[in-house]
């Protein structure tokens, strides 16, 4: 056998290993044992990743970054109705001020953030806890016990939680209504009507998947948006790092991706 | 119901002293009832929620001691540490730690050079005079604040500290359970923090060990062993407590919202009463 022989040889048993392989430790990884209602860890974003967001940075393409609407919609926004144009408009630089004053960001705008940060689930009795790496938010979203009656209205909102089988239904209202919706590609906050409904599913033992509808009758009338679907990796070894909001911090996240002019950190 | 009533003034003028030496901001946030803005619970309206029980402290499935619950403050870890030193001790100040804090105690100003006026973490030890929440699970514990500002500090269980950390407001806390008590080690701290409403400083050579132990049910006391050989002669141990409060929940507090307004009023020096 020659010595090129052999080595195609050798090329195609290591191609043919890793072909068959491959899937295999897949599908062993998917079939892992696990508690479909213990969604505890830390969870990121599959796609498109903070990777690709810093690669776009470090090649000059972060404005379109930062315009990009990649937050999971499946289908288009409902039409806004009068009042709301009216009243729940904010220019786009007014969006970038309110983020860089580090005003609160809440639910459901932390969701477009999780592609850049990761975040966390820790259960104990009663209470589901949801920590953001963004800013440090965190919510509590409490189970089975519906939503109180003098429900005090603030930027996280009331989060009641439920398992409906294996899913976790978080159902939320109760906003202040100076929030928004998303940080990128919603030119308007949310009314004090916005409810949100969220159904969180563990499908693998590292996959999580999130499906979100919003509702605000003022904003779209009897018309929800449905359609936010999100998925997320577990990710065993990482930790939530501090970044909390400061100057510092917002200054630090602009470097890196608003003015990639800066090198990355 | 007349007890009731003189426990309710007893409780007020014991606790009238230690409000006329808090900030102005506290006071100012301090709501009547319910405050639909936000703006925490000040102490002053914990004291009927303070548990009476003394039962013995529950326990986790692995059997370890559960510090889990919500938490009051200790006032000394809000407005000078140096009260909660053993009696008769004094912070071992180095000389240029001494003449900042008598600085920042006289300067007129000072007060909006607090990190925490601007809304920025309080680091560790300092407190709030607001409620705090212990999550413990056995892999991560989780220390929520109602404010300052709004967020959590995490205590790995489950390794040491990573090399070249970055300086942070709460630093890298490692913690192991010694017997029935959570020891936290803390270091990687970055030198803006306050340790108090006094201005104490530290540097970020700062290293801190806090052992918290939970005697009762309702009771959760607390050591914090501070070692910053960049501001302090030797190491020091401050001592604490705080009562587990029932049938309530920590609110929704964002400083930013009273903060970025309030820091240009604060035209005095940091808060007075400091024990060197």
């Amino acid at each position: 056998m020659s010595v090129r022989r052999f080595f195609c040889s050798l090329c195609s048993s290591v191609a043919a290993a890793v072909i068959i392989c491959v899937p295999y430790a897949a599908s062993v990884e998917q079939k892992r044992q696990f508690d479909p209602r213990d969604l505890s860890g830390v969870w990121w974003v599959d796609a498109p990743g903070p990777e690709k967001l810093l690669e776009r940075a470090k090649n000059g393409d972060a404005a379109k970054c930062q315009t990009c609407h990649v937050s999971g919609h499946t289908v288009p926004e409902p039409p806004l109705t009068l009042w709301a144009r009216q009243h729940l408009m904010i220019q786009p630089q007014m969006i970038q001020t309110k983020m860089g004053a580090c005003n609160p960001i809440g639910v459901p705008a932390q969701f477009w953030y999780t592609q850049l940060y990761p975040f966390e689930f820790v259960a104990t009795a009663g209470r589901i806890f949801q920590f953001f790496e963004k800013q440090n938010e965190w919510r509590v979203i409490r189970m089975n016990r519906g939503h109180s009656q003098d429900v005090i209205p603030t930027h996280m909102g009331d989060s009641a939680g439920k398992w409906e089988g294996n899913v976790l239904v978080v159902d939320t209202i109760g906003y202040s209504g100076q929030a928004l919706i998303e940080p990128v590609g919603v030119n308007h906050r949310m009314s004090p009507a916005f409810h949100l409904v969220e159904r969180w599913q563990r499908v693998s033992a590292n996959q999580l998947e999130m499906d979100a509808t919003y509702y605000d009758e003022m904003a779209w009338g009897s018309q929800p948006w449905s359609g936010l679907r999100k998925k997320f990796l577990l990710q065993p070894k990482m930790e939530l790092l501090q970044t909390p909001c400061s100057p510092e911090a917002d200054k630090k996240f602009d470097d890196r991706f608003v003015h990639p002019s800066v090198p990355p950190l | 119901m007349k007890k009731d009533l003189l426990r309710s003034i007893v409780t007020a003028l014991s606790v009238a002293p230690f409000l006329a030496v808090v900030s102005p901001v506290v006071i100012a946030q301090e709501p009547r009832g319910v405050n639909p803005a936000g703006g925490g619970v000040p102490m002053t309206s914990l004291e009927h929620l303070k548990a009476k029980s003394s039962r013995t402290a529950p326990r986790t499935p692995d059997g370890k001691p559960n510090l889990s619950g919500l938490w009051g403050p200790d006032g000394h870890f809000i407005i000078d540490i140096s009260a909660a030193l053993k009696p008769g001790e004094k912070l071992p100040l180095q000389p240029w730690a001494l003449k900042l804090t008598e600085e920042r105690l006289s300067k007129p100003g000072a007060k909006q050079q607090d990190p925490k006026a601007n809304c920025l973490p309080d680091g560790v030890p300092r407190e709030d005079p607001f409620p705090w929440r212990i999550i413990q699970t056995p892999q991560l514990i989780v220390f929520l604040f109602e404010g300052n500002v709004h967020s959590y500090r995490q205590i790995f269980m489950d390794g040491s500290h990573p090399k070249d950390l970055d300086p942070l407001w709460y630093g890298d806390s490692r913690g192991r359970w010694d017997g029935d008590t959570l020891v936290v080690d803390t270091v990687g701290f970055n030198d803006k923090s306050w340790f108090d409403g006094a201005g104490h400083p530290h540097t970020e050579r700062l290293h801190v060990i806090e052992r918290y132990r939970r005697p009762d049910s309702a009771h959760l006391e607390f050591e914090v062993t501070i070692d910053d050989p960049g501001a302090y002669t030797r190491p020091f141990t401050l001592f604490g407590h705080s009562p587990l409060l029932e049938n309530t929940e920590i609110m929704e507090y964002f400083c930013v919202e009273n903060g970025a307004v309030d820091v240009s009023h604060m035209v005095g020096p940091a808060t007075v009463g400091v024990n060197h």
